[in-house]
C-alpha cells in the first residue's frame, strides 16, 4: 500500500494543522470512502435494469399488448423520478442512478411508443425532439449533468448526429454545426436565466440538502462547451474527407479550433487548447497529404506534424501551469 | 526518475486535484523533470505511436533503424531533456521494440506471445508505466492459454498475487500502480479466456478471487480491492447467470440490477451518517471518474431492440438511450 504520510507530515507547516490531518487520516484509512465503489454498483445496476426494460419490451408485445407494457414501463420511470424527488431534501449517492435509470425507460417507452403508434408519422424523429426537452427539465428540476448530457445527445440525435446518420459529409456537418449552435444558445440561456432561479428555490428548509447536491452537479456550462467544441470540430473533420468540400473543412476545421483555443484560454482550460490544437493539425494535414499525394510527404508530415503538436502542448502546458500558481 | 522525485510527483498531481498545490507546496516538493497530466500523457502516447508507424513507413520498414531510432530518442529525451510520465517516452520505447521485434523470424509458436509479453514489461519498468506491465501479465496469461488451456488459472492467479501484494507498503507510486493494473486487468482478460465446459470451474474461480479481493479490501481498505471484488463476484455473476438459461434474459438482467441497486442502497444507508471507518465522502478514483462515468453511459446505453410490427415504420434509433431500430 501506498502512504504519502512521511511527505505530508513535512508539509504540515504548509498544509495547515485541519487541512494535514485530514490528508493523514486519509492515508492512515481512518477515514475510507466507498463512494466511488457504490457509484459504479449502482451505474451498473441501473444499466442492467434498463436493458432488461428493453428486452421486456421486445419480448412481450404479443403477450401483453403495446399499451400495457408502455404504460408499465412509464409507471417504472414516473416511480423512479418520484422516488428522487421525495428524497431532494437529502440526497444520496444512488439517487443519480436511479434518475439515470428513469430517464433511459423514458427513452426506451417514447421509442416503442413512437414505433406502435405513428404519434409523429413520417416525422419520427421528432420524438427525441421531445426527450431532449423532457430530459432537459428533468437535469434542471433534478439539478442533474447525467441528465443534460442524455438530453444533449437526445438532441443530437434529433438533428441526425448520432443514431440514424446523416447520409453524407455535407450532411452530417451541416447537422452536427445546428446540434453545436443550438448547444450554445442553450449555454447562454443557461448562463442568463439558470442561476438567478437556483438562488430563489435554495430555501432555508431545504437549503443544505441541495447545496449537497449542488457542489457536485451544479456547473452545467463546461457540458455545453464541450459538446458544442466537439460537435463543430467533427463536423469541420467530416468535410475533410469529400474532395470537393476538402479545402472549406481545412478552413472551417481551422476557424473552430481558433475559437476553442482562444476560449481555452480566456476561461484557462486547459483540455479546449488540447482540442483545438490537435483538430487543427490533422484538419492541415489531410488537406497537405490530399493536395501534394505523394507518400513520402505524407509521412514526413505525419512525423513533423506530431513534433509540432508535442512542442506547442508542452509550451501550451508550461503555461497553464504558471496560470495555476 | 528516482523515489523521491516520483513520488513528488505523484503527491503534487494528489494536491492539484485538491487544488491544495501551492507554489510554497510545489517548492517543498521539487522534482526536476518534465512531467505531463493524465490527459496528456495519453494523448502524447498516441501521437508519438502515430509518429513511430510514419517513421516505420518512411525507413522502408526497416525494424531496426526504427527501433534504434526510437530507444535513442527516448533515452535522450529521458537523460538529457528529463522527460518522464510525458507519454512521449513511453510511446518510443515501447513503439522502439514492437519495431525491433518486427525484424524477429515470424515462428508463429505460442513462445512469440512471450517475446512480446518481455517487451510491454521491459518498455514498461523503463517508462514506469503500469499499464505495460499488465499488459506483459496479460500475455503471459493468454500463453498459459495457448499452450495449456489454463488462460483462465494463470490470469486469476496472476491476479491474486498482485493482491496480495498490496499488502506491502511500496515506496514507489507505480510499482502500487502497477499490481492495481494487473488486479483489475487481469481478471477481465481472464474472462476471454473462459469455455464453456468450465464454466462451474471458472464461477469457483471468480467467486474466490471475489472473496479474496473482499477479504482484502475490508482488512486494508484499499480501492483497488474493492474493485477487484466487483469484478470477480460480477463475473462470477455473469457467467452464472449463462447457466440459468430456463429463466428469461430480461429477468435475469433485472433481477441482477435490483440485486446491484439493493446493495447500492444498503450501503448507502448504513454508511450515511458516518463520520470514521467506511464513509461516503465525496472521493474520486482517478481525476475524470464523472467523465468516464457519463462515456459509459453512452457507450454501453441499453439497447431497445428491433421490434418487427406489421405497421412497423420510422427508422433506426439513437441517443438518450432510445436506441435500436422499429
Amino acid at each position: 500500500m501506498l502512504s504519502f504520510e512521511p511527505e505530508l507530515e513535512s508539509l504540515r507547516p504548509l498544509l495547515g494543522e485541519s487541512t494535514t490531518d485530514t490528508l493523514l487520516a486519509r492515508e492512515r484509512r481512518t477515514v475510507f470512502s466507498l463512494q466511488p465503489e457504490l457509484r459504479i454498483i449502482a451505474w451498473a445496476g441501473a444499466m442492467l435494469l434498463a436493458t432488461a426494460a428493453g428486452l421486456v419490451l421486445k419480448e412481450n408485445l404479443e403477450r401483453i399488448g403495446p399499451f400495457a407494457l408502455s404504460l408499465l414501463i412509464g409507471a417504472a420511470a414516473v416511480a423512479c423520478y418520484a422516488f428522487v424527488w421525495q428524497r431532494r431534501a437529502r440526497p444520496a449517492v444512488v439517487d443519480d442512478y436511479v434518475l439515470l435509470l428513469g430517464a433511459l425507460l423514458v427513452s426506451a417507452d417514447a421509442a416503442f411508443i413512437e414505433s406502435q403508434y405513428h404519434l409523429f408519422g413520417d416525422a419520427w424523429y421528432r420524438h427525441f425532439l421531445l426527450l431532449a426537452v423532457v430530459h432537459g427539465a428533468g437535469a434542471y428540476a433534478y439539478r442533474s449533468r447525467t441528465l443534460l448530457t442524455v438530453a444533449l445527445a437526445a438532441m443530437a440525435a434529433w438533428l441526425g448526429v448520432y443514431g440514424e446518420g446523416p447520409q453524407d459529409a455535407t450532411e452530417l456537418a451541416i447537422r452536427a454545426f445546428e446540434a453545436a449552435a443550438v448547444a450554445l444558445m442553450w449555454r447562454v440561456l443557461d448562463a442568463r436565466f439558470r442561476f438567478p432561479l437556483e438562488r430563489r428555490a435554495l430555501s432555508p428548509a431545504n437549503g443544505a440538502g441541495l447545496r449537497d447536491r449542488h457542489s457536485r452537479e451544479d456547473d452545467f456550462l463546461p457540458l455545453f462547451e464541450h459538446f458544442a467544441a466537439n460537435l463543430a470540430s467533427i463536423g469541420a473533420a467530416a468535410l475533410l474527407f469529400q474532395d470537393h468540400t476538402r479545402l472549406l473543412g481545412c478552413l472551417l476545421a481551422l476557424a473552430v479550433a481558433a475559437v476553442t483555443v482562444a476560449w481555452g484560454f480566456r476561461t484557462r482550460r486547459e483540455l479546449f487548447v488540447l482540442y483545438g490544437t490537435l483538430y487543427a493539425f490533422f484538419a492541415v494535414d489531410v488537406f497537405l497529404i490530399d493536395l501534394v499525394d505523394d507518400e513520402h510527404f505524407a509521412q514526413l508530415l505525419i512525423i513533423a506534424s506530431v513534433i509540432g503538436a508535442i512542442a506547442a502542448l508542452f509550451v501550451i502546458h508550461a503555461h497553464f501551469r504558471e496560470l495555476r500558481k | 526518475m528516482n523515489v523521491m522525485h516520483e513520488r513528488h510527483h505523484f503527491l503534487r498531481e494528489r494536491l492539484e486535484r485538491e487544488t491544495l498545490l501551492t507554489p510554497a507546496v510545489e517548492a517543498a516538493l521539487e522534482q526536476p523533470w518534465r512531467t505531463s497530466n493524465i490527459y496528456v500523457q495519453a494523448v502524447f502516447f498516441v501521437l508519438t505511436c502515430i509518429a513511430l508507424a510514419a517513421f516505420y513507413l518512411l525507413s522502408n520498414e526497416s525494424g531496426l533503424l526504427t527501433g534504434i531510432v526510437a530507444l535513442a530518442a527516448a533515452e535522450y529525451l529521458i537523460r538529457r531533456r528529463r522527460w518522464f510520465f510525458t507519454g512521449v517516452e513511453a510511446g518510443l520505447w515501447l513503439g522502439g521494440l514492437f519495431a525491433l521485434i518486427s525484424e524477429l523470424p515470424r515462428t508463429h509458436t505460442p513462445e512469440s506471445i512471450l517475446v512480446i509479453a518481455a517487451a510491454c514489461a521491459i518498455a514498461g519498468a523503463r517508462v514506469r508505466n503500469p499499464l505495460f506491465g499488465a499488459a506483459a501479465a496479460v500475455l503471459v496469461a493468454g500463453y498459459a492459454e495457448e499452450r495449456a488451456d489454463l488462460g483462465v488459472l494463470a490470469s486469476l492467479a496472476i491476479a491474486s498475487l498482485a493482491l496480495l501484494a498490496l499488502l506491502r507498503t511500496w515506496r514507489r507510486p507505480s510499482t502500487e500502480w502497477l499490481f492495481v493494473a494487473i488486479a483489475l486487468i487481469l481478471p477481465f482478460a481472464g474472462r476471454r479466456f473462459a469455455s464453456e465446459e468450465w464454466r462451474d470451474v471458472t464461477i469457483v474461480l471468480y467467486a474466490a478471487y471475489g472473496a479474496l479481493a473482499l477479504y482484502l479490501a475490508l482488512r486494508i481498505r484499499h480501492h483497488a480491492c474493492f474493485l477487484a471484488a466487483i469484478l470477480g463476484f460480477g463475473v462470477a455473476g455473469a457467467v452464472l447467470a449463462e447457466k440459468l438459461e430456463l429463466i428469461p434474459l430480461e429477468a435475469r438482467l433485472a433481477l441482477a440490477g435490483a440485486f446491484l441497486l439493493a446493495i447500492a442502497f444498503a450501503v448507502n444507508r448504513a454508511l450515511r451518517d458516518r463520520t470514521e471507518g467506511f464513509v461516503l465522502a465525496p472521493a474520486t478514483l482517478t481525476p475524470v471518474d464523472r467523465e468516464l462515468e457519463l462515456a459509459a453511459t453512452f457507450s454501453m446505453k441499453p439497447e431497445t431492440p428491433h421490434i418487427e410490427t406489421e405497421k412497423s415504420g420510422g427508422g433506426a434509433f439513437g441517443g438518450a438511450g432510445a436506441s435500436g431500430e422499429f
